[in-house]
Parts: structure tokens; sequence; C-alpha cells
């Protein structure tokens, strides 16, 4: 007997249907999977035969034969499991009942209990696009579900209440719909710039940077709270809106890093480690490309800490993203696009030994010393960072602030704000923040005052500004004028814009 | 490229080669007095080389292949000469301790002989002070032919500040010609080889060894009318270049620093001892009976005098101290300390700290 069951694969993000066929037959036993499974799906074989016994149901005893269709993209992951059983079934006659029009993703244990499996819901949206509505998919995974709406989800817990299921000996109710502005109030981040003492300068500088979409470099000696800066940013970004959520959770789920939550709810804080390989930052992988480091921080905030100890040709894979807010991996076995809109946090030492420019601690580098170790950036990578911005010694400030500080929600309803003027200006011209602007934007929407270009050429004349600088300069002032609700960049925005350069100035 | 003397030929000849100190090289010219040295046999040659190298030595010296070929070999490396029979040796080098028997040069040797100002410092100097060293060789260079090293720092600071002002540049280098050091100067080695001077009196093909700098530190003295130290450490080339000028007689001239400044102790010493303390170019162009009318400064916002009074209180100040002091948040006054930087009044220090210039 043949039969057939409905299961997905994933291409990046995007979920491909992939018919289950048995065919029992009389002859020698044998039990033959094909259609180019990966060793997890090889072995999903023993999985299924344990299960289907242990379930209480037979398993046949005859000539099995498993083709995955369509037989040319390779299958990878442990969620064919279930599909697998249940074909089986209805080939065996176990299950004489009609199955098309439902989907089943899950992979089993011995026991035959269904395990939780990953990117459940990039594969559901997909299958909902293409016209699925029914679903049978692991417990463990119903949260993540919960969120599709009009889709009629069944999570269970077995492979027995599959089979109730199908044969209608049972009856399950769908997971319910939920809601994500309900979930959305319930989460909190666990950090707020009122705990940062101080450090004016660099707060100011995270607004404009948040406000104007600028990847900001915060410049400062080990120990003076870059870190925690940084952690600070989501906190102050406009909250995330149900698609971008959903957009999230997509990466995230394809992943394997959902939470028990089942959704995104807060812009991702990803911190990978300075020994990162450029496969790990932009993702990658054998037959199932997956998302990297920038693509699991599409929305948020990816921050390197010390920024020169990352491998030159890491950094380097981050200018195209950077400039494309998203990715498409090439591999032998076929190409997928992830997102990456990320904003870029960077922080590191204003020098090998870390005491350049600090009141009380003598700096022991040379001026050749600190060009080494800056010229590790790029000049293209810097061209994306707007703004460089010195964190110094936390000491100071609290000799001489008594006032108690601004807390982030606070900071958000101005960068909101702020936002929210960019929109307007933009429109439909592609072009979502300041930072995004081009070279005809610019042209368009950042006329200088004669006065003010005077003060930009002056500035460029006296403090050795690179040429690269001044568009740099100009889309940050542009942002601050935004902060200050004013139509035209003014002198004072240009003269704030250029003193959050550290880098080009010659300095040393 | 200058042709040559048959007495400079002497010179030069007699320099290349390796095997004989300046002492050897003094004794074999008498003192630098008299012309085709070589000539007699001198019995204090003989027994400190012993015979045989010394035959060798006088063989190849007055063998005309060899003579040609180390002329040959520094025309190829476009480098000129000055020996110490040359009419353009300059008469402040005849005084100095032990006297080059040539100079290597790439430039303009008439240099030599010109109203000269020697500017050095330490590699770690702080960045108002480089700042400073650049206004002040500007200033400078319109009077004098700036003197300095080639080490990174004070002495780059000081020769890219009299080239801005368009002035006259000699880097004196520790090492021959023939090498550049640091590498990182190599821009600015160029540079001042077309629009200046570049000496040593190393041979082309002598690398940079430490011990060759602080006999280097000698020339800058005496090629130098005056000596500016814009910053010394506890121990430090500039000092020695200062000790130098002492002996020679010549003044030097000291930037100033407050209590426990590392990069400055050397010159407050050298003031301890004598040496004029120097704020401005005037203070230089002073001791030298040299008028010098003070730079115009752009006119300042009522905002901007109180930040720059805020500053000024204490020389040096953060950001979070100077808006503590006017009453307002910190990056309120950002533009302010843009602008005052832009005009010249200010100088970053790195760590959100400014001071005044």
């Amino acid at each position: 007997m043949l039969s057939k069951v409905i299961c997905f694969a994933l291409n990046g993000l995007d979920g491909v249907p992939v018919e289950v066929e048995t065919d029992i037959n009389k002859g020698m036993v044998a039990y033959d999977l094909v259609g180019l499974p990966d060793a997890a799906v090889k072995e999903s074989k023993e999985r299924v035969r344990s299960a289907v016994k242990n379930s209480v149901l037979h398993f046949p005893i005859s000539k099995i034969t498993i083709n995955l269709a369509p037989a040319d993209i390779k299958k990878e992951g442990s969620h064919y499991d279930l599909p697998i059983a249940v074909s089986i079934l209805k080939a065996s006659d176990q299950l004489p009942y009609d199955t098309d029009g439902t989907v089943f993703l899950g992979e089993l244990a011995l026991d035959g209990a269904l395990r939780a499996v990953t990117g459940i819901l990039p594969m559901l949206i997909s299958a909902k696009a293409k016209g699925f509505s029914r679903f049978v998919v692991p417990a463990a995974n119903a949260n993540e579900a919960s969120f599709i709406e009009g889709a009629e989800v069944y999570a269970l817990r077995s492979l027995k209440e599959v089979v109730a299921l199908i044969s209608g000996e049972q009856s399950f109710s769908p997971v319910a719909h939920r809601d994500y502005d309900s979930v959305k109030r319930e989460r909190k981040y666990d950090c707020d710039l009122a705990w940062v003492k101080g450090q004016r300068v660099a707060k100011r500088a995270l607004e404009i940077a948040v406000a104007g979409g600028h990847n900001i470099l915060l410049v400062g000696p080990p120990g003076t709270g870059k870190t925690m800066l940084a952690r600070c940013i989501p906190t102050i970004m406009p909250d995330m809106t149900f698609d971008e959520a959903l957009e999230v959770t997509k990466i995230h789920s394809v992943a394997g890093e959902l939470s028990e939550e089942g959704i995104v709810t807060l812009r991702p804080f990803r911190t990978p480690h300075h020994t990162a390989t450029t496969v790990s930052l932009c993702g990658g992988g054998n037959n199932r490309v997956r998302p990297g480091e920038i693509s699991k921080a599409h929305g948020g905030v990816l921050f390197l800490d010390e920024l020169p100890e990352y491998t030159r040709s890491a950094l380097e894979a981050l200018r195209q993203p950077l400039e494309d807010r998203k990715i498409t991996i090439t591999r032998a076995g076929g190409a997928a696009t992830f997102p990456a809109d990320f904003m870029l946090c960077a922080s590191m030492n204003p020098c090998p030994c870390g005491n350049y420019g600090s009141a009380e601690l003598v700096c022991t580098c040379t001026p050749a010393q600190i060009k080494r170790y800056r010229s590790k950036i790029s000049g293209p990578l810097l061209d994306r960072i707007d703004l460089q911005v010195e964190v110094d010694s936390v000491g100071y400030d609290d000799l001489v602030s008594e006032s108690a500080e601004e807390c982030s929600a606070s900071v958000k309803a101005r960068v909101e704000a702020a936002r929210a003027v960019q929109r307007e200006r933009f429109g439909g011209e592609g072009v979502r923040v300041n930072a995004n602007m081009g070279e005809k934007q610019i042209q368009k929407y950042c006329r200088l005052s004669r006065e003010g270009d005077a003060v930009l050429r002056d500035a460029f004349e006296r403090l050795h500004l690179s040429a690269r600088a001044r568009s740099r300069i100009i889309k940050v002032a542009r942002t601050i004028a935004d902060l200050d609700f004013s139509s035209d960049i003014k002198t004072r925005h240009i003269l704030e814009a250029a003193s959050y350069r550290s880098f080009d100035s010659e300095g040393i | 490229m200058r042709e040559l003397t048959e007495e400079e030929t002497d010179a030069v000849v007699l320099d290349s080669f390796e095997e004989l100190t300046y002492k050897i090289k003094y004794e074999a010219t008498s003192g630098f007095s008299s012309p085709r040295p070589l000539k007699k046999y001198s019995d204090f040659l003989i027994k400190t080389l012993g015979e045989s190298v010394y035959n060798k030595i006088r063989a190849l010296f007055y063998s005309q292949d060899y003579r040609d070929k180390v002329i040959a070999s520094l025309k190829k490396r476009r480098i000129d000469c000055v020996t110490c029979f040359s009419a353009d040796y300059p008469d402040k080098l005849r005084n100095a301790v032990a006297p080059p028997l040539v100079l290597y040069c790439r430039g303009d040797t008439a240099l030599l002989g010109e109203r000269s100002f020697g500017i050095v410092g330490s590699r770690r100097t702080l960045p108002n002070v480089l700042k400073e060293c650049r206004n002040i060789s500007g200033q400078l260079a319109e009077r004098f032919t700036v003197v300095t090293g080639t080490a990174d720092g004070a002495d780059t600071a000081a020769a890219e500040g009299a080239l801005a002002a368009g002035g006259k540049v000699i880097l004196v280098c520790a090492q021959g010609l023939g090498h550049v050091y640091p590498a990182s100067n190599a821009k600015l080695y160029k540079t001042v080889a077309e629009k200046g001077l570049v000496v040593s009196e190393q041979r082309p093909e002598v690398p940079a060894l430490a011990y060759l700098f602080p006999v280097r530190n000698r020339l800058i003295a005496a090629l130098s009318d005056g000596v500016l130290v814009v910053s010394a450490g506890e121990k430090s080339g500039a000092s020695i270049t200062a000790e130098y000028a002492f002996r020679l007689g010549k003044d030097v001239f000291c930037f100033p620093y407050s209590h426990g400044v590392p990069s400055g102790v050397g010159c407050n010493r050298l003031i301890k001892r004598g040496a004029y303390l120097t704020e401005e170019a005037g203070d230089i162009f002073g001791a030298f009976g040299i008028g010098f009318s003070e730079k115009k400064r752009e006119p300042l916002s009522e905002q901007e005098e109180r930040v720059l009074a805020a500053i000024g209180e204490e020389g040096q100040a953060h950001v979070a101290q100077i808006a503590a002091k006017l009453g307002c948040n910190g990056f309120e006054i950002l533009a302010e300390l843009s602008s005052l930087e832009v005009k010249g009044y200010i100088s970053r220090l790195g760590g959100n700290r400014y001071s005044v210039l």
C-alpha cells in the first residue's frame, strides 16, 4: 500500500513542502529511507520503529520504502520522525483516514513521546502561505505556534495522541491564539539607563545613535561601563511591532534559540566573543544554512566588545550586511537570505595599555603603538560607524554629579518622537532612518546654511578631519536636529556632531 | 648634486672605512686640518690598526677604483656630502663636541648656514602639548630654520608644524640616510628632503642603533642657535640634547609642567638648572631680540566665553566638571567645546577632557 503525508523542510527562513511517501510491499524484509536524508533524518528510522512499537501499534515486517519528495533537496533535522511514523501507519492500514491538508512536524522519543523541534514558526508561516491550515506539532512548540492567526494547530504530547486525533477516537482542542500585545507587556529588560552613573556625553551619544539608527563606537579604558551602556541600548529603542517580532522569532526559531515564551518580544542584544569566526558571525553551514550572529541580532543590537581583537576578515565581512541590512549566504547546497538589520555597537580601548586620556593613570604607549592599534579598524568599516564617543573613568563624574539619572523610558520617548519625524520626512523613499540616507537624500534633506557650511569647512581644516568624516557628521547633525524638532540643521547641531569623532581627529 | 673637490673626496673616502673609529679618522686628518690624510706613515695609526690593516686601507684609499665606487654609490642614493674640508661646513659644527668628518645630506645644504632653532621632545608627549608644539614650531619657522629629530611624537609634530607654516626644516637622523626610522615617518622624510634638509653623520648603510641616538642629539644641539624642549621624561633624549646645548653655551627653552606629569619631569628639571620657562613663541623671540606680533583670535559667543573661563580656572577640565560649574548638562556644551577647538582656544586631551591652549 502507498501513503503520503505532508511535512516541511527549511531553506533559510523559508519552508518548503516535503511529501513523505511510504510504500509497503511483499518481499524481503527491508526498511529504506531515500530522498537525500542527512544523518539525523536517517537515524529517524530507528526512533520511528521503537516509537511505533512502544505506542502499542504494529510495525510492519515487510519491504518498506520511504521517499522524501522532492528528492533533490537535502533534508536535515529531526522533525521528519512524526510524518514518517504517520506515513508508515497509514501505509500499513492502521490509520485508514484522510490526512491530506494536515502538516505533521515533530521528533519522536523511543517511548513514542513527541519532542520539540526547531524552526516551527517559519515552517508554519510558509505552510499557511501555501494554503495549509491544519498542523500537528509537539506540545513543547505550542507557544511558538500560538501566534499564527487562523491556523488550526494541535500541540500533542505523543504518537498515541496523534493516532487518537486522526482516528477521531479522542477530540483535542487546537492551540488558542495569543495576542502579541498581552505578551509584550509582560516582558521587561533587565537593565536601565538610570543605573549608569554620570557618562552624560556617552548617554547623549547613545540617544542620538538610536534615534537616527547610527552605528556607534565606544572608546574608553577598561572598566568604565562600556558594556553596561551598550546593554542599555535596546531599552531606549522603540518597541518591536508584531511583524518585526515575528521576523526576529523566525530567525531565533531556525537557530534553535527560542525561549519557552515562543516569541521574541525584546530587541535582541548579541555579544559574540572576539574569537568568533566569520561564519559564526555571518551565518553558514554545510547543508542547511543557519543564521549567524548578525542575523540573530536582527532588529536589535550587535555588540562587539574589544573591536580591534576581532579578526580582520570577520570585521570586513560585516561591511556588506551593514550596507544592505540583509545577508545572502551561498553554499554548495544552495543559497539562503537572512535579514540582518541590526545596530552595530562596538567598544574598544583608546590605546593598547588602555590609559590614554585618563586623568589619573599614565599611558605608556607611543604614538606609533596607538596608531597601529587603531589602524586595526579599517577605514571602510569606520565609514559605517557614524558616532565615536569617549567613555571615561567613572570616578570623575561621580564627584560632580548630584542630580538623579534619567531613566530609559524618558529617553525612549524622545527617540520615538525623532523616529516619527524621520518617518514623515522619508515617506516612501525606502529609507527608514537618517543613518541609511544615501548621497541623494543628504543633498535633499541636509542643506546647510552658509554659516553652517563655513563652520564645517573650518572644522575640517583646523581639526584635520578625514574627507569621509564629512557625510558622517552631516548625518549625525541631521539626527540631532530631529531630536530638537528643528527642520534646519543649525550651526550648533553641526558642532555637536563634530564632537563625536574621537577617531577622526589627529589627537595623537 | 654637488661636485666634490679632491679634498672633500678624501674625507668621504676616509669616512667609508668601517674599521676606522672616529678617533682614528680625527687623528689621520690631524684634527681635520690636514688635507691628503694617510699620506705620511703615522706611528699612531700603525700602532692602533696593525701594519697589515693600515697598509690595506692606505692602498684602498689611493686606489682610484675604490674612490670612484664610493662616490658613485653616494650619487646613486642621491646623497650630497658636506665635509670638514668643505668651504660651507658650518662653523657652529666645528665647535661641537666631536665634529663630524662628513655630513651626509639630502636636500638644501645651504640651510646648514642659516639661523636655526632646535625643537625636541619625548615620543610620549601629551596631545595638547603636541598641538602647542606644532603651533609654536610654525611660528618659529617664520624666523628660524627648525632643527629636530625623526622620532614620532614631539619631533614629528615640530617638523610638521614648521612645514605647515611654510618654514624650513632640518631633520637630523641617528641612522644613515639609506634607512628610514621610524618607518611611519617615511612620508615626512620625503617631504623634508624636498623642502628642507635631512642630514646624518653616519654612512648611508648604518642602521638605527640605540647608541646612535644620544650621539645624534649632540648634532641637534650643535646645529641649533637655541633649543626648545617641549617635553622630557625622567630619562630622555631631549634632556641629553639640552645638556649638549648648555655645554655649547646655547640658550635652552622649556615648556613648564605641573607637578607629577611624567612627560614633564625633565623639562622642570632643566628650568631649575637655568633653562628659560617658555609658554609661547614670544618668549623665544624675546630672548633673541626678535619682534613678534601676537596672533589674532576669533571673537567668542557669550556661552563660549563662559566655557573657556570654566576650563581656564583649572587649566584643564573634564566635560562633567565644566558642565557642573556652568550648572548645565554635559552634552549641552559639546557644541561650544567643538567651536572653541575649531577656533584654536582649547585642545582635546582624550577621555572627554579639555585644556586651554
